[in-house]
């Protein structure tokens, strides 16, 4: 048989057909953005040229309008220097996440929860400044030495000394300053103005590329950062995120109020606890347990979970709540496990996992397990993620 | 990439929806016979197909990266069907009433009706060497250029060549047996008959 008989008869074999549900359940999961009207064909057309010739016309006469040519780093170099210059700040602000967790963490369906935080910004040498963050979930001070950690819902403290948390989370001069630093490759300012005392800079940047992974940290989404300051003064005075789901831009996070202090009272620093809290302390183990890469960790402390092994649990889980969790949800085996990655603000690595829960009919869980290494034994532990 | 494709991706980065209609439209029949090609059952292969759709959904925002679409989509099939393979998902391979679905249901593959020449074509191509077989899937079922099967599969387009040359070699031999068998049965089938 000539080869080119063999290509032809090849190319001509049927294929094999999917069922006609299949294609509307792909579309079923489509991004859905709203459908422009349909008219007719050249009034858009013409309506598009004039609108992108005005804005072309506008921004050429009008220096540092919005568009790709904005060097925002400039424009908010000052904002950044002026709302660094202060003692410590107090700030108010609402952010769509889950009750445990902090500034970066998105729950896009979850309501807007309120935070407050006091920070005193680190003066000379030796000083590691100071913090507290308030919210419904949690309590997290630093009183410059001891840094603690309390979460309300499961009454489950844990303190660690030495080191210091990132203030640059809640320190308004850091988040512009974040803003300086990225490359201006990756975003576009999308709107700009400055009027009745006002300043007023809106950034947006695609979303990135996350493979296989959920997006779960603000800077996973297609976002925009609304930056505002005052013209007097140059400081910071209101900082929203939006992400882009369902359709629509979404507020994700909004500073209501931000308060420049030159002093700030060290009582609150001190962690306020109750006087029945449970302490997550880390279990000593052998040694060889801390030379496990953040994978390995993970894999031994679910095949663990899996078994029942709750001493070994509790040496990779040093959280009694989430050790009493596991018991009740019995993991019944890991279906999968992929690469740690890092993300967000958080001092450790996310470790992709599919688990069975429950027996042989258990519900499948997908998730990122949160595992971190900053404690005295240098060993990964989970601290979250479930 | 092409120009078409191109101006898709720019639709398909919008969300606008004709646009994900057409991805599905055109790629999606395609996509199934890949995960059939590859091995998966009816069910698996739409439940597969489904998942690889969720994730271009998902990943709309990298498409400035990719070249052609339906090379993009066979890729993340494929990793799709190996990951369903090492891991044998509960909600794949389960129905609703947490039953597990019979094995060796009839694959897609097994339900076309065509006629006895094309259908030891494709015993042929199923007996070949796995990544033989694969590599003829992708180029003539397919209609992949070879670029895009060697950025698929991850190896150089020499080797894509080599492996196009030895399954052809190899499919026409199977092809002679085959018929070699079919020429035999039909000697018998008129011995009995006389």
């Amino acid at each position: 048989m000539f080869k080119r008989d063999l290509e032809r008869r090849l190319r001509g074999l049927r294929d094999p057909l999917p069922t006609p549900e299949l294609e509307p359940r792909l579309l079923r999961a489509a991004p859905r953005r709203p459908e422009p009207a349909r008219r007719s064909v050249l009034l858009p057309a013409l309506a598009v040229v004039a609108v992108a010739v005005i804005v072309l016309v506008a921004a050429l006469l009008r220096p540092g309008g919005p568009g790709r040519g904005v060097d925002w780093a400039e424009l908010l170099a000052p904002v950044a220097r002026a709302s660094g210059l202060a003692d410590a700040v107090h700030l108010v602000m609402n952010v769509r996440s889950d009750a445990r967790e902090d500034f970066d963490f998105v729950v896009p369906d979850g309501p807007m929860r309120r935070i407050e935080g006091w920070i005193r910004w680190p003066q000379g040498t030796g000083d590691r400044g100071a913090m507290r963050l308030d919210s419904e979930g949690r309590q997290y001070t630093f009183d410059g030495t001891t840094t603690t950690h309390f979460v309300r819902a499961s009454n489950e403290a844990w303190r660690a000394t030495g080191g210091r948390p990132k203030l640059e989370l809640l320190w308004p001069a850091a988040w512009v300053q974040g803003l300086i630093d990225l490359p201006q490759e990756g975003g576009r300012v999308v709107a700009r103005e400055e009027r009745a005392g006002e300043g007023r800079l809106r950034i947006h940047w695609d979303a990135p590329a996350l493979g296989d992974r959920a997006p779960g940290f603000f800077e996973d989404y297609e976002r925009e950062v609304e930056v505002r300051w005052d013209r007097a003064s140059q400081r910071l005075i209101g900082f929203q995120r939006w992400i882009w789901g369902d359709g629509k831009m979404r507020l994700f996070s909004e500073t209501v109020s931000i308060e420049y202090l030159s002093g700030i009272d060290p009582i609150l620093f001190a962690a306020d606890l109750p006087a029945n809290v449970r302490w997550i302390e880390m279990v000593p183990a052998s040694p060889a347990l801390s030379a496990l890469a953040p994978r390995e960790a993970a894999e031994r402390f679910w095949n663990a979970a899996i078994a029942g092994d709750w001493e070994m649990v509790r040496i990779f889980c040093p959280s009694p709540a989430m050790v009493d969790w596991l018991r009740e949800a019995r993991p019944a085996e890991l279906l999968r496990l992929g690469e740690p990655f890092e993300s967000g603000s958080y001092p450790g690595v996310f470790i992709p996992y599919t688990v069975r829960y429950g027996g042989a009919a258990g519900a499948v869980r997908q998730g990122n397990l949160a595992m971190r290494k900053d404690n005295a034994y240098q060993r990964w532990v989970c601290d979250g993620g479930i | 990439m092409g120009l078409a494709d191109r101006w898709q991706v720019r639709k398909l980065r919008r969300g606008d929806p004709d646009a994900c209609r057409r991805l599905v439209a055109d790629h999606a029949a395609k996509v199934f016979a890949y995960l059939s090609w590859l091995g998966a059952d009816r069910e698996l292969a739409e439940d597969l197909t489904q998942e690889t759709y969720a994730k271009a959904w998902g990943a709309i925002g990298e498409l400035r990266q990719v070249g052609a679409l339906r090379p993009w989509l066979l890729r993340i099939a494929r990793n799709e069907y190996f990951q369903a393979r090492r891991h044998p998902r509960l909600e794949l391979l389960e129905d609703e009433a947490g039953q597990a679905v019979a094995d060796g249901a009839p694959g897609a593959l097994e339900c076309i009706e065509e006629s006895d020449r094309d259908a030891r074509l494709r015993r042929a191509v199923r007996r070949l060497e796995p990544p033989l077989a694969e590599t003829i899937v992708l180029h003539y079922f397919q209609a992949l250029k070879l670029r895009d099967v060697a950025s698929l599969l991850g190896v150089p387009v020499g080797t894509v060549k080599s492996r196009l040359n030895r399954a052809l070699a190899d499919l026409r031999t199977l092809l002679r047996e085959e018929e070699g068998h079919v020429q035999e049965r039909s000697r018998e089938t008129a011995a009995r008959t006389s």
